[in-house]
């Protein structure tokens, strides 16, 4: 069939839904922060469809910005994973749990 | 759309989907960017087709270019590692995030397929330029609508970069 | 004028703030602002006194409402605080100021060398400020405020030697009897309020004719008020402080529970004439209390031997007379007597203060004796004040009684047939009336001294002290001049205006037919008062506990004051303890303490198992976005927009 918004947007919910899942499951920092991108990147999807199909450029400029924050807080998430690597010399989410009542 | 383009869409929707699921089920985390590459490139190609190309640029020089080598980089200076697939520390933790999961994505599906017309069509700010000259538009709504967040980020970049470089710095004496 | 009348009020109040706030001045300083003050209000009374005189004789002519300024605005209803210039609150005022000055003076040398002299004269210009306001505000409101003000000033003012218990307890036992007397007039501002909307004098007394005659609303009204009078001015029921107030020191005694705040209840009655005359009922009430309570005092001052305490139970009994007065509808004759008995009451008291002085503070009448050698200018000055008081003919007292005694008869013969046994209760009070207060004259100024050192002590008082005294005994002599019955009576002629302002429904109000009956009845109960205490106390001169032995029943009864302290302290005082007490003991601590140490404990739970939501691990907490998540797209699935 002819892909029409629709098809966009439900493909930005598969991709943001895997990402969520990601997040949610594994245990490997840098894992997660990549189903974070992938997470960041569906939304840019949506956002770029909805700029197409109502004429406006507004999107397009959020998406723009997006993609600039999100390179700011891989490079502070980067280095703080490996300042934690540095630390405890494994990467592991669970390991971080000290902060528990 | 064209018969050309649909086959496009189709082909790049399977191998974003097909990248997602490789990013999160990979066993190493190479894989994992890799995989992710993949999506971001088969994204690139949705944004042409959706006639973005200055973001459809823009994703590959920032994204696949500049985020995923940073990736890469910090992956191999901390070495890949072996975990396991999930994590036996939680054990509910694996099938209430795919329930959830799953809700979420037919509650999203549940509304696009509900009214998918009222999203096309003439709007009060249809842009006519934006059709032609995608980049065009694109600087004359980054320059004089959203003038004040692009002087911003700047300052969002610099402060990002003076933060990694303080996190990331090595402290003298022993390691703490 | 208007400014006069303000500065009536105010400066008394100023010499309050300044002595209050003026650390260490002199003893001379201190009396001239304390006594000055209210020597300068009552030439400010004075010329307000003469203004009105100038006027028509007529209610509109001789009434000012000075609107001072708005004070409270809510709705349609607004309450002013304004002076109520009228022939009765100019009366009043000139008794406030006049005596209290007198009274003032006679504690300049009263209160020398005591330490809390400047306290003394800041609470007593208080005093005079508190019930100034009673007498001159334009509404029920500021009255109450007033009234509440002279509640304080006599408390503290009786707890003046804070640190004997007995006059802390007397001082705590004047306000709370007090403040059940606020309490009842607050109920009635507030029936007044529902009634009529209004509670300024001019729109109250106007409208409460429309209000049905003897009907429930008005007689409410009435008698809440009264419950106010009853309690400010020491009747029955609620009487029993006013003894115990003679802890404080004899010049409180003198000037709040004798010439003012105990009269401030007759006063309430006069002023709020249009209520009461809507209400025969409750006047009928007060009248009762009066006749009743003027018997009923009288007997307790024959078996006390408190010279203090004797005179507070003659000041009950006097302003019984003035209830009944006012009870039968002439309210001029309640006033009449007022002022007459500011003079002679205050007269007794100084007299009674300078016995006190010179027998190093003794009260016990059964110490004394035979003082009239070693103080011959009390001695006349508390003969006067003594003659006054039983009503001789051509002393004050006796034209201000019968014009009381003369009213009640005049009602009665008019028809009102419940009046006879008022009017007779009266008659047999003023008997009553001679015996004790000649009893009290004897012993303490007749016979042998009962205690020769206190004697040998014996002196008169300093000439600041005299002055007053004669002043009020030439007053108590001449004073009743303003009306001699069955001939004229200026003191009826001067309050009209005020009595016939209002259109009022009830008993015509005005001058009552003499009755030579009743004042010849009247005299031969009075004398045979006197003979009685004469023949007991100066011819055969007993020894100590004759009469207690022979009358023993009786005695005993009146002594103890018909144990009618007991009886409150029984059913009142004690009940409210022991309530006290189980709040204490139980509601305080199972029912307060437990609730809020339950809800203390409830929380530590609930947090210790909420506790563990706090895993540590950041993918719990992303699952429980991602729940919250669902939960917003959830709703909006189900329909919400």
């Amino acid at each position: 069939m002819t892909p029409g918004p629709e098809h966009f947007l439900i493909l930005g919910a598969i991709l943001f839904t895997l990402g969520v899942v990601g997040v949610l499951t594994r245990r490997d920092p840098l894992i997660i922060f990549m189903s974070i991108e992938l997470m960041l990147n569906s939304v840019n999807l949506t956002f770029v469809t909805f700029s197409h199909y109502l004429g406006t450029a507004d999107g397009q400029v959020f998406v723009f910005l997006v993609m600039t924050v999100a390179a700011a807080e891989v490079v502070v998430g980067l280095a703080l994973i490996v300042s934690i690597f540095q630390h405890l010399r494994e990467l592991d989410v669970d390991e971080l749990d000290e902060m528990r009542g | 759309m064209t018969w050309l383009e649909s086959v496009v869409f189709w082909v790049a929707a399977i191998g974003a989907v097909a990248g997602g699921i490789g990013v999160v089920a990979s066993r190493s985390a190479i894989y994992s960017a890799l995989s992710l590459i993949v999506t971001l490139s088969q994204l690139a190609v949705m944004y042409l087709l959706l006639n973005a190309q200055f973001i459809a640029a823009a994703q590959i020089l920032i994204y696949a270019g500049a985020v995923m080598v940073l990736f890469l980089f910090v992956i191999t200076l901390l070495g890949v590692q072996e975990y396991p697939f999930l994590g036996h520390h939680l054990p509910y933790q694996r099938p209430l995030a795919v329930i959830f999961g799953g809700l979420m994505l037919l509650g999203i599906v549940f509304f696009v397929a509900q009214s998918p017309q009222s999203i096309t069509g003439a709007h009060a700010q249809f842009n006519a330029l934006l059709n032609q000259n995608n980049v065009a538009a694109f600087g004359l709504a980054l320059f004089t609508a959203f003038i004040f967040p692009f002087e911003v980020t700047p300052m969002l970049l610099i402060v990002a970069m003076i933060g990694a470089v303080a996190i990331g710095r090595s402290r003298k004496g022993p390691e703490v | 004028m208007e400014h006069f009348a303000w500065a009536v009020l105010v400066l008394p109040l100023l010499g309050f703030v300044v002595l209050s706030l003026w650390q260490r001045p002199s003893t001379r300083v201190v009396s001239v602002i304390g006594a000055g003050s209210v020597l300068v209000a009552f030439v400010c009374a004075l010329v307000v006194f003469a203004w009105l005189q100038g006027q028509a004789d007529t209610p509109a002519a001789r009434h000012v409402d000075d609107v001072g300024w708005t004070w409270a605005v809510a709705g349609t209803f607004s309450l002013n605080f304004g002076l109520w210039i009228d022939t009765l609150s100019s009366t009043m005022s000139l008794i406030i100021t006049g005596v209290g000055f007198l009274i003032l003076l006679y504690s300049v040398g009263y209160m020398r060398g005591d330490d809390g002299y400047r306290r003394f004269f800041a609470q007593m210009d208080l005093f005079i400020f508190a019930m100034l306001l009673l007498v001159l505000a334009d509404n029920y409101v500021w009255l109450l405020i007033g009234w509440a003000g002279v509640g304080l000033t006599s408390y503290l003012l009786i707890g003046y030697y804070y640190l004997r218990p007995s006059a802390v307890a007397a001082a705590r036992k004047a306000f709370v009897m007090n403040v059940i007397g606020d309490w009842g007039m607050m109920v009635a501002i507030f029936v007044m309020f529902g009634a009529l909307g209004a509670v300024n004098f001019s729109t109250v007394f106007s409208y409460v004719t429309s209000l049905p005659y003897d009907g429930t609303v008005p007689t409410v009204i009435a008698l809440f008020l009264l419950i106010g009078a009853v309690a400010k001015s020491a009747q029955i029921p609620l009487y029993t402080w006013l003894p115990d107030a003679m802890e404080g020191p004899t010049p409180v005694s003198a000037l709040i529970h004798a010439a003012t705040m105990v009269t401030a209840g007759v006063y309430l009655i006069a002023r709020s004439y249009p209520i009461y005359q809507q209400s025969p009922s409750a006047l009928h009430v007060a009248a009762f209390i009066g006749a009743v309570g003027a018997l009923y005092a009288g007997t307790m001052g024959l078996a006390n031997n408190d010279i203090k305490r004797v005179l507070a139970y003659s000041t009950m009994s006097q302003i019984a007379y003035m209830f009944a007065a006012v009870g039968v509808a002439v309210y001029s004759a309640g006033i009449f007597h007022l002022l007459e008995h500011a003079f002679f009451k205050a007269l007794l008291f100084m007299g009674a203060g300078a016995v006190m002085h010179a027998l190093d503070d003794v009260l016990d009448i059964q110490l004394m004796g035979g003082l009239r050698r070693k103080m011959p200018f009390t001695y006349w000055t508390f003969l006067v004040g003594a003659v006054a008081i039983i009503g001789v003919p051509g002393f004050s007292g006796f034209f201000s009684k019968e014009d009381v005694i003369g009213a009640v008869y005049g009602r009665a013969s008019a028809g009102d047939g419940w009046m006879w046994l008022v009017w007779a209760l009266l008659v047999v009070a003023a008997g009553v009336t001679a015996a004790y207060i000649f009893r009290l004259f004897f012993l303490v100024f007749h016979g042998e001294p009962r205690d020769q050192a206190l004697y040998d002590h014996a002196h008169d008082p300093s000439l600041v002290m005299r002055i007053p005294m004669a002043i009020l005994a030439v007053l108590s002599i001449i004073g009743g001049y303003l009306s001699i019955p069955g001939v004229y009576n200026l003191m009826e002629a001067w309050l009209s205006p005020t009595f016939h302002e209002f259109a009022v429904r009830g008993p015509a109000i005005g001058p009552q037919p003499f009755s030579a009956v009743s004042m010849i009845v009247t005299l031969l109960f009075t004398l045979a008062g006197f003979l009685v205490a004469w023949q007991i106390y100066l011819r055969r001169s007993p020894e100590p506990g004759w009469v207690g032995r022979t009358f023993a029943p009786i005695y005993q009864l009146l002594y103890h004051r018909y144990y009618v302290d007991e009886l409150y302290d029984l059913v009142i005082v004690r009940p409210v303890l022991l309530s006290g007490r189980w709040g204490l003991s139980f509601a305080e601590r199972y029912l307060i303490d437990g609730t809020v140490n339950t809800t203390a404990l409830f929380v530590g739970w609930s947090s210790t198992w909420l506790r563990r939501i706090q895993t540590g691990y950041v993918r719990n907490y992303a699952l429980s976005i991602l729940f919250g998540a669902i939960l917003v797209v959830a709703y909006y699935v189900i329909g919400g927009r």
